[in-house]
């Protein structure tokens, strides 16, 4: 999926006749790709009709034995991609209608600032025409602490710690017209020349209502301009969350109903995270896990978090309180009913699942 | 059921033995080896073992002693019917036969299984299953030394579980059901799904589900952990590379040409050294030489102004040695005059003392001679005084006395005698008178003192006695003796009379007195060695005059002068004189001494100090010619001063430059040497390591590639979840182990309080036979579980609780007898209302006292509809009450 968005961007590309195709990181989500993935991304990128420049990120970081170095990589490159230029050092590549700076991650984690060699840069030498455009990868600081999820836990693309921790305060930042930043996977526009613009497929469930993901960014610029940004959808994959409280049977139909506007009637393009928690019927249950069932083979992913337990109905309660003629069922499913109404230091969850294997356990004997 | 009658043939001892039972009470007395046990076991086997049965249990009833096999009766009532009951235990063809007075007759197996259901039992007990025999009615039979075993830790078929909990049913107000068939299959299917998972033990169960889960999440961790590994194996793979690459690139770009440069610095650095060093050594040379003759002009220069200055100072010197040789001469002339004063002095004092010896002599020797004439005239007054003693009689003080009282005494025994005495005085006379013979003239008075004739003329004889008788005579002999002592004494004095003595002797003590004085005046005279003193003088004046010539001279001018003094006194003050001057003298001539002492050492220093001065003088004129030939020497080689002031200038301007050349090099070197120097030592061991570098990237590039093979990161993707899902599969499966868990124990829970139903009646049957036993509160306490019966046997005493193994033995036959007794109290509904309950010597451990107790449990157990038959070897114990409730049988040894 990730490849073919691959061809939408050289689709892109060659309809607005951009001059360059500029990638700030995270090509490979490893830096030791395996060699059909590196053949099909230099197949991908070769059939663009720009050049296209690439810096390492923190997952395919330019280390020595990385991917970059690797003769096969190299090979493939040459025999595929020849519009595509890795960027491992830190020095001004000066092309015909701009000049790159670039800022490469050569290890997974670095303390320093990818861009710090920009404060140390001549900028008289620079040509004074032509746009300068710097291509960088990591997080900025007061951003990503707001990303983090609701558990409180560091995601992936916004590590807790300060590695790769971008600073943008610095002096050179008026010498330069925009600034592509990699590393965080939704859209974000950080000022008017400094921009994430996100994986141009999705590629997780969005934790807000205004993450943006599947896109490229199609920027005009000029040298001393405010650059000229416009979004381009090269995403196809629905990323849906779907949170449900399930208390009684009859909210089975309501999910149904939500699943549907959601999904559609489509077969294999949609991942879906479901937050589900509360209680049906042993008999409800049933029909949940048949729906998980048909949702399983539906979709591209299903990713369940939370759970909805079983736990007999007032029916199938009575089923088993009510047996005079089987005192120890009785009496014991009474005692799991009454633990269940007066909250203690026992598991209400465990004494559902009790309650079921119970009722299963006696349906079992009895037929 | 109720035991009536038995009869016993060929059992054992027993060749015939006929017992009938009280319906009550039945105590079978009897010896040890009377064969009460062989009454008890044959009465159990002909109930329970089938009649056909081989083996062990059959032979143990055989009489060794009888012949014929084994043959038991038993009359009993059962089921509302009497019943008689016969079997002949004669192996597999033994006979079994049962009657009723209701008219049934049953023989052989029918026969056993009707009694079996009269017995409430499965069956007869056949021979091979004969160690089962013993639980048959183990509550109701008591065999011999089983009295204190727990009968609620054996099997529960051995107390007639079923029935017990039947009529406990009955009994108490647990009318329900303990638990359903239904109850039971899911209990079990619990367990069996638990038992699935765990072991007896507790522990997770190999092979389990749940030990797979584990097992499987245990194996993902660890797979993904590896993966980790291999990630961050290989991310280590790839610094050390960096670390590599940045090494070389150091090597390469900094460290190598720099000691390259530095080893050309040093090369160049040497050959300018030794272009320089002669330049160098020839300006030292001139510089050195320039030296030199500065220094020999600043030495001669200074040597010249002090040689002028020492040379005036010795002419200053000469003067001052003139003038103290003049004061030395000064000072030794009035020292010398001085000194003849002195000796002036000292011939006049010799001359005044010596004049003054000569007059103490003179003295002395005029003292000497009137010591002389003055003892002379005391020796003769002496004398004189010795002959005058000498003429008078030696009479003293004493002599006197002793003359004084013998006079006394003569005079007071002369008075005695006359008093006593008769006087005769003869008036006148015509006659011849006489007295004793002797004529007595007229006026004649004759003292008589003894008795004396008197004779007047011729005729007249008269003796006349005096009147004292011996007194008178005694006294006269007193006066005789005392006349005789004073006349001895007189005698022996040679005076007359003790006045005559008296005088005497004071004459004596007079002269005495006199010498005395002498010789006291005699003593203050030193009289000894005079003559040799007198003697002595002489010569020593003759020395004296001698010496006294040597002054003649000076005496005789001294005398014209008038200087000469003249008596002792004149002497004495001259010679004081004399010395006085004498000291003055010495004073003076100390102080003359010392100064001429003193200006001696000063001419001697200063003549001292004049030949030090010329000695210097010589050599610095030696000084000055030496540095004269050197300064003309160096002014030979060197030319005149002006000219080496030259030639330093120019070697040192051409050496200035060369250093300045030098320096630069050498500061190159410095920024260009590594530290520690031997730069081709270096150079070496860097070019190693580049090698070594190489071969180490080579190898770390393989140890990358080989990593990155399969891509490590997508890999620890997999196994993360792979993890996670291992992980859910067993939190679920926990879960459901808990809830299975849970339900087993809430089943065991229910199970337990149903239990409590069955166990609380029996222990209120047990408490009322425990009652008697002994004073205090005993509870029994018992648990009942519907698939092991009874157990956990306790009993309580206030707050202790006891297992029944812990008691004492005693108590746990009294124990066991009320469970009993309760049991068969419980059970007898079931068995027409009586059962019988057989004792055999169950209570030996129990002491009188609790046999009271005991009996009247064995009592209320009668009253209450039960059949007690009780075989004791010591019967009289229970007489009483067999005498009371029963029958009394006394089992003779056959």
């Amino acid at each position: 999926m990730r490849l073919q968005a691959i061809g939408r961007i050289a689709t892109h590309a060659a309809a607005i006749e951009a001059d360059l195709v500029v990638v700030a990181g995270d090509l490979f989500d490893s830096p030791t790709p395996g060699a059909a993935d590196v053949s099909a991304v230099c197949a991908a990128i070769g059939a663009i009709q720009c050049p296209v420049l690439v810096i390492p990120g923190n997952h395919d970081h330019g280390a020595p034995g990385s991917v970059w170095h690797t003769p096969y990589f190299q090979a493939e490159q040459g025999r595929r991609a020849a519009n595509l230029q890795v960027l491992l050092q830190a020095a001004p590549i000066e092309l015909e209608t701009v000049v790159v700076l670039p800022c490469p991650l050569l290890r997974r984690t670095d303390a320093s600032d990818p861009c710090a060699w920009l404060n140390g840069l001549n900028w008289a030498e620079l040509p004074q025409t032509k746009p300068r455009l710097v291509l960088a990868h990591g997080s900025i600081h007061g951003f990503s602490a707001t990303d983090l999820d609701v558990a409180g836990e560091p995601d992936d693309d916004n590590p807790g710690d300060a590695s790769n921790r971008l600073r943008l305060e610095g002096a050179w930042l008026e010498q330069v017209d925009y600034v592509a930043l990699g590393d965080w996977h939704g859209l974000k526009r950080v000022s008017e020349k400094v921009w994430y613009c996100g994986t141009p497929e999705p590629d997780r469930f969005p934790r807000s209502a205004d993450y943006r993901s599947g896109q490229v960014l199609q920027v005009q610029l000029g040298r001393g301009v405010v650059p000229q940004v416009t979004p381009l959808s090269t995403g196809t994959l629905g990323w849906h969350p779907l949170r449900i409280q399930l208390q009684q049977d009859s909210d089975l139909e309501r999910l149904e109903v939500q699943l549907d506007a959601l999904l559609g009637g489509r077969i294999g393009s949609d991942l879906l995270l479901l937050e589900v928690g509360g209680s049906l019927s042993l008999a409800g249950h049933r029909r949940y896990a048949e729906l998980l069932e048909r949702l399983d083979a539906q979709l591209l992913r299903l990713k369940l978090r939370g759970r909805c337990e079983a736990a007999p109905g007032e029916a199938e309660l009575a089923e088993l309180t009510q047996r005079p003629g089987d005192p120890l069922v009785a009496r014991v499913a009474q005692e799991l009913h009454r633990c269940l109404e007066t909250p203690g230091s026992t598991d209400p969850s465990v004494l559902r699942l009790a309650l079921s294997e119970l009722h299963q356990t006696v349906a079992q004997l009895q037929a | 059921m109720r035991l009536l009658h038995a009869s016993l043939r060929q059992v054992r001892q027993h060749q015939q033995l006929e017992l009938q039972f009280d319906p009550r009470f039945t105590l079978l007395g009897g010896a040890n080896e009377a064969g009460k046990s062989t009454v008890v076991e044959a009465l159990h086997k002909v109930l329970f073992l089938k009649a056909s049965a081989t083996g062990r249990a059959v032979d143990e009833m055989r009489s060794r002693l009888h012949s014929g096999l084994p043959e038991v009766e038993l009359g009993f009532e059962a089921a509302g019917a009497r019943w008689e009951l016969r079997k002949r235990f004669s192996g597999a063809s033994g006979t079994c036969q049962l009657s009723s007075d209701a008219g049934l007759a049953l023989r052989g197996a029918a026969a056993e299984e009707h009694l079996a259901r009269l017995l409430g039992v499965d069956g007869p007990i056949e021979g091979r299953r004969h160690s089962q025999l013993p639980l048959r009615w183990a509550h109701l039979w008591v065999r011999q030394g089983e009295a204190g075993a727990n009968l609620l830790g054996s099997p529960s078929e051995a107390y007639d579980v079923e029935q017990l909990v039947q009529q406990l049913q009955q009994r108490g107000a647990a009318a329900a059901a303990l638990e359903s068939p239904l109850d039971r299959l899911v209990s079990e299917q619990l367990q069996a799904r638990l038992d699935q998972q765990f072991t007896a033990t507790g522990k997770v169960r190999a092979g389990s589900p749940l030990a797979e889960a584990q097992q499987r999440c245990a194996e993902a961790l660890l797979s993904l952990k590896q993966a980790k590994g291999h990630q961050a194996e290989l991310e280590a793979a790839m610094d050390e590379l960096r670390r590599l690459d940045d090494r070389l690139q150091l090597i390469e770009t900094q460290e190598r040409p720099q000691l390259q440069r530095a080893l050309q610095l040093e090369a160049q650095v040497r050959l300018r050294r030794a272009q320089v060093e002669p330049l160098r050594q020839q300006l030292a040379n001139l510089e050195q030489a320039q030296a030199q003759l500065q220094a020999v002009q600043q030495q001669l220069s200074e040597l010249g102004a002090k040689q002028r200055d020492w040379q005036l100072q010795r002419i200053s010197r000469q003067q001052q040695f003139g003038s103290l040789e003049a004061d030395c001469q000064t000072s030794d002339q009035t020292w010398q005059e001085l000194t003849s004063q002195q000796q002036r002095l000292v011939e006049r004092l010799d001359l005044a003392q010596q004049l003054l010896d000569l007059d103490s002599l003179e003295r002395e020797g005029q003292q000497l001679a009137e010591h002389q004439q003055q003892f002379q005239r005391l020796q003769l007054q002496a004398e004189r005084c010795k002959q005058s003693l000498a003429q008078l009689a030696p009479i003293d003080a004493a002599a006197v006395k002793a003359l004084r009282q013998a006079e006394q005494q003569w005079a007071q025994a002369e008075a005695r005698s006359q008093a006593m005495a008769t006087a005769i005085s003869v008036i006148e006379a015509d006659q011849a008178v006489t007295l004793a013979g002797q004529p007595l003239s007229p006026g004649e008075t004759v003292q008589l003192s003894g008795s004396a004739e008197v004779a007047v003329g011729p005729g007249v004889r008269l003796r006349i006695s005096p009147g004292g008788g011996e007194a008178t005579a005694q006294a006269a002999a007193a006066l005789q003796h005392s006349g005789e002592t004073l006349r001895e004494l007189q005698a022996q004095i040679g005076v007359a009379s003790s006045e005559a003595a008296e005088v005497i002797a004071q004459q004596r003590l007079a002269l005495e007195q006199d010498l005395a004085n002498l010789r006291q005046a005699a003593s203050a005279i030193p009289w000894s060695r005079l003559e040799e003193q007198i003697a002595a003088l002489d010569p020593r004046r003759q020395r004296l005059l001698r010496r006294l010539e040597h002054h003649q001279q000076q005496r005789q001018a001294l005398a014209e002068s008038g200087e000469l003094p003249q008596g002792r006194e004149g002497l004495e003050v001259w010679l004081e004189q004399l010395r006085q001057q004498t000291n003055e003298l010495s004073q003076k001539q100390q102080q003359a001494e010392a100064e001429r002492t003193s200006r001696r050492q000063q001419l001697e220093e200063q003549r001292r100090a004049s030949q030090l001065m010329e000695r210097d003088l010589e050599q610095l004129t030696g000084s000055l010619n030496t540095l004269a030939a050197r300064q003309l020497a160096l002014q030979a080689s060197h030319g005149d001063p002006e000219e080496l002031t030259d030639s330093v200038q120019r070697s040192r301007q051409a050496l200035r430059l060369q250093d300045a050349e030098l320096s630069a090099l050498e500061n190159e070197l410095l920024i260009n040497l590594p530290a520690g120097g031997a730069m081709e030592q270096r150079l070496r061991l860097l070019d190693a390591e580049k090698d070594a570098l190489l071969t180490s990237r080579g190898q770390n590039e393989q140890r990358c590639l080989s990593l990155s093979a399969e891509d490590p990161t997508a890999v620890v993707e997999h196994r993360q979840a792979a993890w996670e899902a291992a992980q859910a599969d067993l939190e679920a499966l926990e879960r459901q182990t808990q809830a299975l868990q849970m339900l087993q124990t809430l089943f065991h829970q229910a199970r337990q309080d149903f239990s409590q139903r069955y166990s609380e009646p029996l222990e209120q049957a047990i408490e009322p036979y425990l009652n008697y036993l002994q004073s205090g509160r005993h509870q029994a306490t018992l648990d009942f579980d519907p698939k092991n019966g009874f157990g956990n046997f306790e009993l309580q005493q206030g707050q202790h609780r006891f297992g029944f193994e812990q008691l004492s033995g005693g108590m746990r036959e009294q124990l066991a007898a009320a469970l009993r007794l309760a049991l068969a109290e419980v059970l007898q509904p079931a068995y027409d209302n009586c059962l019988p309950l057989i004792f055999d010597d169950a209570f030996t451990n129990s002491d009188q006292q609790r046999l009271q107790g005991l009996q009247q449990m064995l009592r209320r157990g009668v009253d209450n509809g039960l059949q007690l038959i009780l075989l004791s070897c010591k019967p009289d114990d229970y007489q009483a009450l067999a005498a009371e409730l029963g029958s009394d049988i006394v089992l003779a040894a056959p």
